[in-house]
């Protein structure tokens, strides 16, 4: 894969790229550039970008004029780039977050005074679990029966004894 | 500060295991299940139940019903101390299950645990319980117990004749063996009879510093290791 820098002008958003990108991934987007710079090129076919639109449009609001492509290979047709774009779309998403890991990372980061927000990411909430006045099990007693014929309730006692419930 | 500690649901515990214990699992069985609230934020659960253990309380001369296991205390981070919070989750225990007359705990030394909160709430050593039959599955450390459980529910059967034998012709044909580890053993007993009885079992605390002991004000045998005695009932 060979890496160019290239002027933001000269690229075209991909007109028919089915992923649609809201304010809030935008600025999500622009909040990493902004951060941590580039790291990985957009990929550009005959001028178009087929993977980075979202990139291309944060680096646009963020005044950048230059931008690190990487061009598809000359021999690909339009079909290819367009089944490339969904494909590279798509298979990021199939990608599931593993919540506790998850978790645990955003928590550390925090911690080291990391903004949650940069990272395109929720406050962290926790569910709002309130205490409950459900009875809780008793350890103290053994589970009680019922006889099938006569509803009688009893359990065994301490000494092996039956206690009526 | 304020700290509420009240009974709370499965899914508010099972929350807490799953983020906050090193476990991520529930305990099987009947459990009582106190949530823990600092300035009305739900910052875990402390979980009582039956034990793994049907005879738990033999040792002790106790039946099943005066006798339960401190199983999981599952904390994000907290304000009040770790044995402030068991205390009063013990209370509270202590007037739902009158009972009880003994709480055991153990303290996993596999995961760098040596009961520090039970040091510090003044709970009895007891020892260390005996190495349990353990496995490794597909990379994973697994519990004899659980992985028999796997095979009862399986919807492969074999003929194997053993749980290891299965877990080779179904799980994973590296499945082997290991030797299990022994746990810490803490006990807190709740009445006066039974804090003299289990007082005479206790043991100096085993210390952060692997293979060195620490002793007890109340355990009156500084320097000494005992064997791991049998209880009498008084």
């Amino acid at each position: 894969m060979k890496l160019e820098t290239v002027t933001i002008d000269s690229l075209i958003l991909d007109p028919q790229n089915a992923r649609k990108h809201s304010k809030r991934n935008l600025d999500a987007i622009a909040a990493s550039l902004n951060k941590f710079g580039q790291r990985k090129p957009i990929v550009v076919h005959n001028g178009v970008v087929i993977a980075g639109n979202g990139t291309l449009e944060a680096a646009k609001l963020l005044g950048w004029t230059e931008i690190a492509v990487s061009q598809c290979p000359s021999d690909w047709d339009a079909e290819t780039a367009k089944a490339y774009a969904l494909a590279d779309n798509r298979s990021s998403e199939l990608a599931e977050w593993d919540q506790i890991t998850l978790s645990k990372q955003l928590d550390e980061l925090s911690d080291l005074g990391w903004s949650i927000d940069l990272l395109g990411f929720d406050k962290i909430e926790l569910p709002d679990f309130k205490p409950e006045d459900a009875e809780q099990p008793r350890l103290d007693q053994s589970a009680s029966n019922m006889c099938p014929q006569c509803s009688f309730e009893w359990r065994v006692g301490k000494k092996g004894e039956i206690e009526p419930v | 500060m304020s700290l509420v500690i009240a009974p709370c649901s499965f899914d508010a515990a099972k929350y807490a295991v799953m983020n906050w214990h090193y476990s991520q699992a529930m305990p099987a069985g009947k459990l009582v299940k106190y949530g823990v609230w600092e300035n009305d934020k739900f910052i875990g659960a402390v979980i009582y139940g039956r034990g793994a253990n049907k005879d738990l309380g033999k040792p002790y001369g106790l039946e099943q019903i005066e006798i339960c296991e401190l199983v999981r205390v599952a904390l994000t981070k907290h304000e009040a101390t770790v044995s402030q919070i068991v205390a009063q989750s013990i209370k509270q225990l202590k007037k739902e299950n009158p009972g009880i007359r003994l709480i055991i705990s153990f303290a996993d030394p596999e995961q760098n645990h040596k009961g520090g909160i039970y040091q510090a709430g003044n709970w009895i050593y007891n020892g260390c319980s005996q190495s349990a039959d353990e496995y490794i599955v597909n990379g994973e450390r697994i519990h004899g117990r659980s992985l028999r459980a796997k095979r009862k529910s399986h919807p492969i059967q074999t003929n194997a004749k053993n749980a290891l034998i299965w877990a080779q012709q179904v799980l994973d044909p590296n499945a082997q063996e290991v030797k299990g580890s022994s746990k810490h053993r803490y006990l807190y007993p709740l009445d006066r009879n039974m804090r003299k009885l289990v007082s005479a079992l206790s043991l100096p605390y085993p210390s952060a510093v692997e293979g060195s002991i620490v002793s007890r004000d109340t355990s009156g045998i500084e320097g000494q290791v005992q064997s791991l005695p049998t209880a009498q009932r008084s």
